[in-house]
């Protein structure tokens, strides 16, 4: 028993699920749903859907190249069991699908690193631009004008004052 | 190969001329007219003597083609065909036939049926003679044919037989089997091949050729049996014998004569041999053999010596001879191979003979492999398949075999505990031998990680993995905002917080392509209150009214700047502390709650009892009625469901009669009203107009009554202001002079008839309205009766004139021509008194109808009769003024009117009134004259024509012509079913002539 992959969005197929197309020259294709099915009847690319493991590869949204990567294959190889190379190999596969995860996550938060830089520019640019959408540049001219003129009495009225005292 | 089964039908002379005459009568164009162009005429029939021609030329050609000639074929069958038919038989009808087509074709020399008729028929100069040639072609050729019958006769006699001809080849490998009848030559073709040969213990059993098919050496072999010979001369031989004469005689094939050496044939060994000897001529340069059937009755050793010698000749001289025995089928293979083998070798020799074999033999090249060299190739075989071969037998293998347990062994000795394993035939160490394996984990296949170098990759994997850290591959470099940035950011957030606000209102009010719906209604979402909302939401705060909340701020007391503001923004002034005296109201009015509320306690309340109401009246409103009460059927008689002609089944106008009052009255009135004219009919004429006159009054006594409305009148007809109020219901008719609608006075809701006066081309107009209109009017305006249409009302409008007058349902004319209603004698009375009486009011008041008709005696439902059309009415009386003689609608003129009298009184009306009687008791027009000639014609055709003595003065008239003098007819046959009281009222109205000159 094996778990297959999608032929379209590869993701995998487990025993009992999905269907499978097999053409007139041999080739198998199998397909995890009939969402799947229909697109590739409908001869959709998959790396032109945006849905697909192959289009995130294909456009760098997913890591695609990695040694990580290397170990799971298909090797059409007979090995005879041994129970302790069986043991290790399971143990092994669980750290390279740590690692292999790892690396994953690390590219795609240094995709997303970018992201920020750019928002954090268009709010500078924001705010120079249109901080009158939210404020007003007439807002506080009168009391400020109020102010100063209460301020200009205050002063004439000081100098008055002065003046006074320099009268007497 | 020869296949006579295709040669189609020959059919009988009838048939045959049957056929082509029906092809071109199917084939060709069938009608033409005598009117068509000769040429066309010509050309039709041309084309049917030619068609027929080359169909009769088509068929016998056929005939012709497909008979096969005697030349043409091989002499086998010339000969066959011959010996069955006589040569000269068949050829002289072939030659009949085509004689016979020559004389119909059209290229040959003297009779040319087809070419000499088409040459005719240019000279054909009508239809008939072009068709009678055409029939002489076609008859001569039917002629033709039919002189053939017999040979189309014997031809289909032919074409059957030949049908069924076994199909001989004969250029094919062939054993014809001859020999005295008897001898078993059918019993031998039963044996070899598959063909089913009668066979029978007397001779000539089989009367012709018979056709088996068998093989040898893969090859297919033909077998003729022919029927017995006899010895005789070729010229005594019957046609049976010479059937097989013939197959001898032509075919090349080989020969194997039969003998019967037992005798059994009814002939002797001598016989046979003698027999052998005179047709051994045939047998020249054909393999031959001598087979002597029925060894199981006799052998060859057990025969006469002197036969056993004349065999021995025959042997001698290279025939062989050979035993068989049918019943017992001993030699019968021996003898057809026999055959075979020699007629094989005969024709392989014949062909090499042949100039052709040298060309063949020339291309052909037999090749044989040569030895390469001298190594041996002995074939392969495994050493463990030679031990195995060795060992066969010695059962060393099966030992071997009983040691090693089976899985059936094993299941038999554990019984119930046995369960299938395979594992324990692994090829693994013991103890991994039945380990489960884990085959997937985490959505991985565990084998595709199986992989020998796995350690030492993965230990790569880590070594990589280890300098990634340390190089801080994975280290996070969080940069920290400053606040400065923190603020921005934070800005920016509401900026496009507030931007999205904005765009999404104004997705919401952008106008948009669809029509609006315009909302009065609806509130003027810019105020200033939002104004100075939305200004302070930026900052900015707008000096003026504050806001409540902005009390504390507020700065200023209502002068300058601010205080403007709030004097602009009080619109309304305080109500007035005084009331002007007009706008007062009585308490009872100010304090009153009106009707919709009182009763109600609150405003809950209302808008329940409003919802209510609302829902009641739903149901109204669905059948458009105002409330329970409104009856109102708008249109009580729609037009189109009573106008025009009635159809099968209704019988809705029939009401009109139905509603008729009692006729008993009617009745009483009528006799009195006949008996009085019938006793003044016979003293004179001048006393019968003078009745007529006096019969009126005998229905004065309902008339009383009626003059005493008459004051009434004028307050019914009073200036009516209302006129314009009547409401239209339907659009009735048009006259010459007026347009009629059926109206409904608003008020009163009597349904009346609007007549609505032409106003006519302007030069008419100019001198007012229509004069007949303003007669009509006058008249009208002055009558007042029962059986006279009342006027009602008139008004003008602009320059429109319209009269109001009682509405009624129909009129005499249309009953009349109604054929589906009957009228009892109580009807025709009815109308008559009806009609009379109105009359007589009429002519009480000196005034002249003038247009009397059916069309102008108007009815209502209730059978209520009126006159009308006033058009043409005048006032009488004044001798000094002659009158027009142009009046009264043809059909009901009087003669003195047609000749031109303009003196006359009442007795034109009387007339009409006579004639409506009549077309009353006709259902047809009395006297339905095209012209006033006709018209009198048609009177005097019945009334006789009149002459100065029964009407003096006639002559004088200025219309007057002379009519031819006629007999009158008696009524009494024209009215056969009238009684004789009614002949005598119709004859008084219709001869009041005198009587009316005189006035």
């Amino acid at each position: 028993m094996r778990v297959e992959k999608c032929y379209f969005c590869s993701s995998p197929l487990w025993p009992g699920h999905g269907i499978q197309f097999v053409r007139n020259d041999c080739k198998i294709f199998k397909f995890c749903r009939s969402k799947c099915h229909k697109n590739f009847k409908r001869k959709k690319n998959p790396r032109k859907a945006k849905w697909t493991k192959a289009f995130r590869k294909a456009n760098n949204k997913d890591l695609a190249v990695d040694p990580s990567f290397e170990f799971e294959q298909r090797r059409n190889v007979p090995l005879k069991y041994n129970r302790e190379s069986w043991q290790k190999t399971i143990e092994t596969m669980q750290k390279i699908d740590e690692i292999r995860r790892r690396r994953e996550a690390r590219h795609i938060m240094n995709r997303l690193k970018k992201g920020t830089e750019i928002e954090r520019e268009q709010d500078v640019k924001d705010v120079e631009r249109n901080m009158a959408l939210i404020r007003s540049p007439a807002a506080g001219l009168l009391e400020q004008r109020a102010l100063e003129e209460k301020v200009v009495e205050h002063m004439e009225d000081s100098e008055a004052e002065s003046m006074e005292a320099e009268d007497e | 190969m020869y296949n006579f089964k295709k040669i189609t039908v020959v059919p009988t002379a009838a048939d045959f001329i049957n056929i082509m005459l029906s092809k071109t009568q199917r084939k060709t164009p069938t009608v033409v007219h005598k009117h068509y162009k000769i040429s066309r005429i010509r050309q039709f029939y041309m084309r049917k003597v030619r068609f027929t021609q080359q169909n009769f030329h088509d068929r016998l050609s056929m005939i012709l083609t497909e008979f096969p000639k005697m030349e043409d074929i091989h002499p086998f069958y010339a000969d066959l065909l011959n010996v069955l038919y006589d040569k000269d038989h068949y050829k002289l009808a072939l030659g009949q036939i085509n004689i016979a087509r020559h004389l119909i074709d059209k290229w040959v020399t003297s009779s040319r049926v087809a070419k000499d008729y088409v040459r005719l028929m240019k000279y054909g100069d009508s239809l008939y003679r072009c068709k009678q040639l055409k029939k002489a072609a076609l008859g001569r050729m039917v002629t033709i044919m039919k002189r053939q019958a017999s040979s189309l006769q014997y031809l289909e006699h032919v074409r059957q037989h030949m049908s069924r001809l076994p199909s001989i080849d004969p250029n094919t490998r062939t054993i014809i089997l001859c020999g005295f009848p008897n001898v078993g030559k059918s019993s031998f073709i039963n044996k070899i091949t598959r063909a089913d040969v009668e066979v029978q213990p007397y001779s000539f059993t089989t009367k012709s050729l018979y056709v088996g098919h068998t093989d040898y050496k893969y090859l297919k072999w033909q077998v003729i049996d022919t029927p017995g010979l006899l010895d005789h001369p070729l010229e005594e031989r019957n046609t049976i014998e010479m059937q097989a004469i013939t197959a001898l005689a032509h075919i090349r094939a080989c020969v194997l004569f039969i003998m019967d050496p037992s005798g059994q044939c009814g002939h002797n060994v001598e016989d046979q041999i003698r027999l052998f000897e005179s047709v051994k001529p045939l047998f020249a340069n054909k393999p031959l053999l001598v087979a002597l059937n029925k060894s199981d009755v006799m052998r060859r050793s057990d025969m006469h010596p002197d036969d056993e010698s004349r065999l021995t000749i025959l042997e001698k001289e290279g025939i062989p001879v050979m035993e068989m025995s049918t019943v017992s089928e001993q030699g019968v293979s021996e003898v057809k191979t026999e055959a075979c083998e020699r007629l094989l070798t005969y024709r392989v020799e014949m062909k090499l003979k042949g100039k052709k074999m040298g060309d063949i033999l020339n291309r052909l090249h037999v090749a044989l492999p040569k030895e390469r060299d001298s190594i041996q190739r002995p074939p392969c075989i495994p050493d463990a398949v030679l031990l195995k071969k060795k060992n066969k037998g010695m059962e060393v293998d099966e030992e071997d075999a009983k040691t090693r347990k089976l899985e059936k062994d094993l299941e038999l000795e554990l019984g119930d505990d046995y369960y299938l394993d395979l594992k324990k035939w692994y090829d693994l160490p013991e103890e991994y031998r039945w380990d489960i394996l884990p085959e997937i984990w985490n959505g991985h296949n565990i084998a595709d990680f199986m992989d020998p170098a796995i350690q030492e990759k993965f230990q790569k994997l880590l070594e990589e993995e280890e300098m990634r850290e340390k190089a801080g591959f994975y280290d996070d470099e969080v940069v920290e905002e400053d606040d400065k940035m923190k603020f921005i950011r934070a800005t920016a957030k509401k900026i496009r917080e507030k931007r999205m606000l904005l765009s999404n209102e104004h997705r919401m009010t952008k106008t948009s392509t669809k029509a609006k719906m315009p909302r009065p209604g609806k509130v003027r979402d810019r105020s200033v209150s939002r104004l100075r909302r939305e200004m302070s939401d930026l900052g900015v705060n707008l000096p003026g009214r504050k806001r409540k909340r902005d009390n504390s701020m507020d700065v200023d007391g209502g002068d300058g700047f601010g205080s403007n503001y709030e004097r602009a923004a009080r619109s309304r002034s305080r109500p007035p502390l005084k009331m002007l005296r007009s706008e007062s109201v009585v308490r009872a009015r100010s304090t009153s709650v009106s009707r919709d509320r009182s009763g109600l306690k609150d405003e809950k309340a209302i808008t329940k009892v409003k919802k209510i109401a609302k829902k009641a009246q739903l149901k109204m409103n669905r059948q458009a009625r105002k409330g329970e009460g409104d009856r109102v059927i708008l249109d009580m008689k729609p037009k189109h469901l009573f106008a025009g002609k009635r159809k099968q089944g209704k019988t809705d106008r029939a009401k009109i009669l139905r509603g008729m009052r009692s006729q008993d009255v009617h009745k009483r009135l009528w006799f009195n009203y006949a008996s009085e004219a019938r006793e003044n009919w016979p003293e004179s004429r001048e006393k019968l107009a003078q009745d007529e006159e006096d019969e009126e009054p005998g229905a004065s006594d309902r008339m009383g009554g009626q003059s005493q409305l008459t004051p009434s009148r004028k307050r019914r007809r009073g200036p009516s202001a209302t006129h314009a109020q009547y409401e239209k219901i339907a659009f009735l008719g048009e006259g010459q002079f007026a347009t009629v609608y059926k109206a409904k006075h608003p008020v009163t809701g009597k349904v009346v008839a609007v007549k609505k006066i032409k106003i006519g081309s302007r030069a008419e107009a100019e001198d007012g309205i229509n004069r007949t209109a303003l007669r009509e009017i006058k008249l009208l305006y002055e009558l007042n009766h029962e059986n006279i249409i009342g006027l009602l009302d008139i008004f003008g409008q602009g320059s429109n004139i319209s009269l109001v007058i009682d509405f009624m349902d129909t009129d005499l004319e249309v009953l009349i021509k109604d054929t589906g209603m009957v009228f009892t004698p109580g009807n025709v009375k009815d109308f008559m008194i009806q009609t009379l009486t109105g009359l007589q009011y009429l002519h009480e008041r000196w005034i002249l109808h003038r247009d009397l008709k059916p069309n102008n005696l108007l009815l209502n439902e209730d059978g209520l009769l009126k006159i009308s059309d006033f058009g043409l009415a005048k006032e009488y009386g004044d001798s000094s003024r002659p009158m027009t003689p142009m009046v009264i609608t043809r059909w009901y003129r009087p003669p003195e009117l047609l000749f031109g009298a303009r003196c006359y009184s009442t007795g034109v009306d009387m007339w009409s009134v006579g004639c409506i009687l009549a077309e009353l008791l006709l259902r047809a027009p009395f006297f339905p004259g095209e012209s006033d000639l006709r018209q009198l014609e048609k009177i005097f055709s019945v009334m006789g024509t009149p002459t100065e003595e029964i009407w003096p003065g006639v002559t004088q008239l200025s219309d007057y012509v002379r009519f031819e003098p006629q007999q009158p007819h008696r009524l009494e046959d024209i009215f056969s079913a009238a009684p004789s009281d009614l002949i005598y009222l119709l004859y008084s109205m219709l001869t009041g002539l005198v009587k009316r000159l005189e006035f």
